[in-house]
């Protein structure tokens, strides 16, 4: 066990890897428990300032590390917005991400999800691209892919869904 | 109870998928929200919302005491050199660091297909640079491509198409306006953009970096700029700011810096010099006008500044004396004006943790040049007295009073000492032996040292690296052996490639 401080370069070394490896999970945690992109991103941010400034954390067990960071972030989470989530949705939340991601960061669901992604007609490819890469809103999207507002909607919907059963079946199928 | 938590979780389930495509399909902002529900007080809670974000975002921030920081970028590997454009066509599509020259604006278009470039600097061919002595006879005869005075609209947008590109600095002479500017919207992983002369610096400019999503710093390269200018840059919530010898940066563009709340890390070159190339007629830009306290007064006010690094500026004790007592980094490299006074009273910085001074090449010909080298050695020394410093980079007249003060420090882990060239006087290492933490040592042209001068560094225990460039008589084979478990690296003043044991 390293018990090093803030000072020390190779724990920033080890910090800095740590950030890389797990910037994407954390966000992605945040997300879960309701955080929009911006406040996910900003509150990633403040969970490796928490790490920086705590001696003694072990950056290079990446389970361990895993589960504080999402300790820490769910903590700041709730310091953002205390009055705005209860109790039951943060178990939810808790909730599916153990069941789907366990103690890891996600990343089977990550590869199962790229190729189910892979596998679609390039206009849902591209639909879902210009939502979720670009940030697109609905009336963009509607007119760029010719649709209604309740079609974009709606197409989205259908979209998630089918990938949500794309990813099941994936698994499934491997064990 | 059982009927909202199965909601809570469908919720759940849904933001971990959104969550999950904005990974897979390459970015993460501004996915699309799901599935409002309408809800009466909905305009109520984003004003709630919004305060409590601010609220809570400075309470976190209050709280530790380091800077906030942006989870670490990757290295970069060397750049790769194109000289002309006609060169790119060579390179591999995954280089991920490019430093290249093109013959006009349009050739960016030829960088789209290098998809894994994270890092670009983009320089204008000018063929003058390369007629050697017959370059005079062509000056008003050839020159940069016109077109980089002039872009046409969209002249940015291939870089916008580079998925990863974090870091981007173009040509002093290209005319980066605003409406350039919004072609970049896109580039979503754009952390630091560097631009030149040519770029414009107006309302339209700053609303279009601020709508650039991850930029982070900006560095204006003899960019004019005044208050009005440096006021706009607020609403961009810059990290860093470099600000290389931009005509008019004086007091009232520095006051006008306490706008830029979110600023950690400012660097100023050349402020308070005379202008280079100056017309001999032009007396105010050939006039030296040191900074003083009250133009620095701006930074007290910066909440979150955490470095200054000043390059090649003219201050005065009284700017020494207002930096800000937060800062933890601090720069003074080529800079005068000061005296032993004013660096003395840099001891007022508790936080103050790394520190570079480097004395002014050709100081004895300045003016305002108001401490010799070894004075302002011995009051860095003063200085240490009262600071705990991690990091130090010393060029200079290295005194035995400063490296024994060095020596003292109980956090310095890094230490860089670098003689001026022609100074001819000993520096001995042996304070440095006592060192409680010490770990990387770097030597550069110390021409009296020899293999036994190492000696005494022996008793360091905690160093684990020693790099010498230019120092005399210091062989690695001697180093090593002087220094088992240390990592040797030497460079002798005549030759490109260091001996490594």
């Amino acid at each position: 066990m390293r018990s090093t401080t803030l000072h020390q370069p190779e724990r920033a070394a080890d910090l800095a890897a740590l950030a890389q490896r797990h910037r994407e999970a954390v966000w992605r945690w945040l997300r879960v428990l309701g955080a929009d992109a911006a406040l996910a991103d900003d509150l990633t941010q403040e969970t490796f300032v928490v790490v920086l400034g705590r001696d003694g954390f072990e950056a290079r067990d990446p389970v361990a590390a895993l589960h504080f960071l999402r300790a820490t972030a769910r903590n700041l989470y709730l310091r953002s917005r205390r009055r705005r989530t209860t109790q039951h949705e943060v178990e939810a939340a808790a909730a599916v991400w153990d069941e789907r991601c366990g103690d890891g960061d996600g990343g089977d669901r990550l590869a199962r999800l790229r190729q189910c992604v892979d596998a679609l007609p390039s206009r849902s490819r591209d639909l879902l691209t210009a939502a979720y890469a670009e940030g697109c809103g609905r009336r963009v999207l509607a007119q760029r892919f010719g649709l209604g507002g309740d079609g974009v909607k709606s197409a989205l919907r259908r979209l998630r869904a089918a990938l949500q059963r794309c990813i099941e079946r994936c698994m499934e199928d491997e064990r | 109870m059982t009927t909202a938590m199965e909601r809570a979780r469908a919720a759940a389930e849904e933001r971990l998928l959104e969550a999950e495509l904005a990974t897979v399909l390459g970015h993460r902002r501004a996915a699309i929200p799901s599935s409002p529900r309408p809800r009466p007080w909905l305009a109520a809670a984003i004003v709630l919302l919004g305060l409590g974000a601010v609220i809570g975002t400075w309470w976190l921030r209050r709280e530790p005491p380091g800077a906030a920081q942006d989870p670490a970028p990757a290295p970069l590997p060397d750049a790769v050199h194109a000289d002309r454009t006609r060169d790119l066509a060579g390179l591999p599509v995954d280089v991920h660091h490019l430093a290249c020259r093109l013959d006009g604006p349009a050739d960016l278009a030829e960088l789209a297909r290098l998809q894994q470039l994270r890092r670009l600097v983009v320089l204008a061919y000018d063929p003058k640079a390369a007629a050697g002595r017959l370059r005079g006879v062509l000056d008003g005869v050839v020159g940069v491509h016109r077109g980089w005075a002039a872009p046409a609209p969209g002249t940015l947008l291939p870089l916008a198409s580079l998925p990863r590109l974090e870091s981007l600095a173009l040509p002093s002479q290209l005319a980066v306006d605003g409406a350039q500017l919004a072609a970049l919207r896109s580039a979503r992983a754009l952390r630091e953009l560097s631009v030149g002369a040519a770029a414009v610096v107006d309302d339209t400019f700053a609303e279009r970096l601020a709508a650039l999503p991850a930029l982070r710093a900006l560095e204006l390269r003899e960019v004019p700029l005044d208050a009005a200018a440096v006021t706009l840059l607020e609403r961009v919530g810059l990290r860093e700011l470099r600000l290389q010898s931009c005509p008019g940066v004086g007091e009232s563009a520095l006051r006008a810096l306490a706008a830029l709340s979110s600023l950690e890390a400012l660097e100023l070159e050349g402020v308070g010099r005379p202008s280079l190339g100056h017309a001999p007629a032009d007396a105010a830009a050939a006039a030296v006008t040191p900074l003083a306290g009250p133009s620095l007064e701006g930074l007290r006010r910066l909440p979150r500044l955490r470095s200054v690094r000043f390059h090649g500026c003219v201050l005065d004790d009284t700017a020494l004396a207002a930096l800000p007592d937060r800062i933890e980094e601090l720069w003074l490299s080529s800079a005068s004006g000061f005296t032993a006074e004013g660096l003395q009273s840099l001891q007022s910085l508790p936080r103050l943790r790394v520190l570079r001074f480097r004395e002014r090449s050709g100081y004895g010909l300045l003016e305002n040049h108001r401490i010799p080298p070894e004075q302002a050695a011995d009051a860095l020394a003063e200085v240490l007295e009262g600071v705990r410093l991690r990091e130090c980079s010393f060029t200079g007249v290295p005194t035995p009073r400063l490296v024994e003060a060095l020596a003292a420090q109980p956090e310095l882990t890094q230490l860089s000492l670098s003689s001026m060239v022609g100074d001819h006087s000993a520096l001995d290492l042996a304070p440095l032996g006592r060192s409680p933490s010490l770990e990387h040592l770097s030597l550069l042209n110390q021409p009296h040292l020899g293999d036994e001068d190492l000696r005494p560094l022996a008793a360091c225990r905690t160093l684990r690296s020693l790099r010498a460039h230019a120092c005399g008589r210091i062989t690695a084979a001697a180093a090593t052996a002087l220094l088992p478990g240390v990592e040797v690296v030497v460079v002798p003043l005549d030759g490109p490639r260091g001996e490594t044991k």
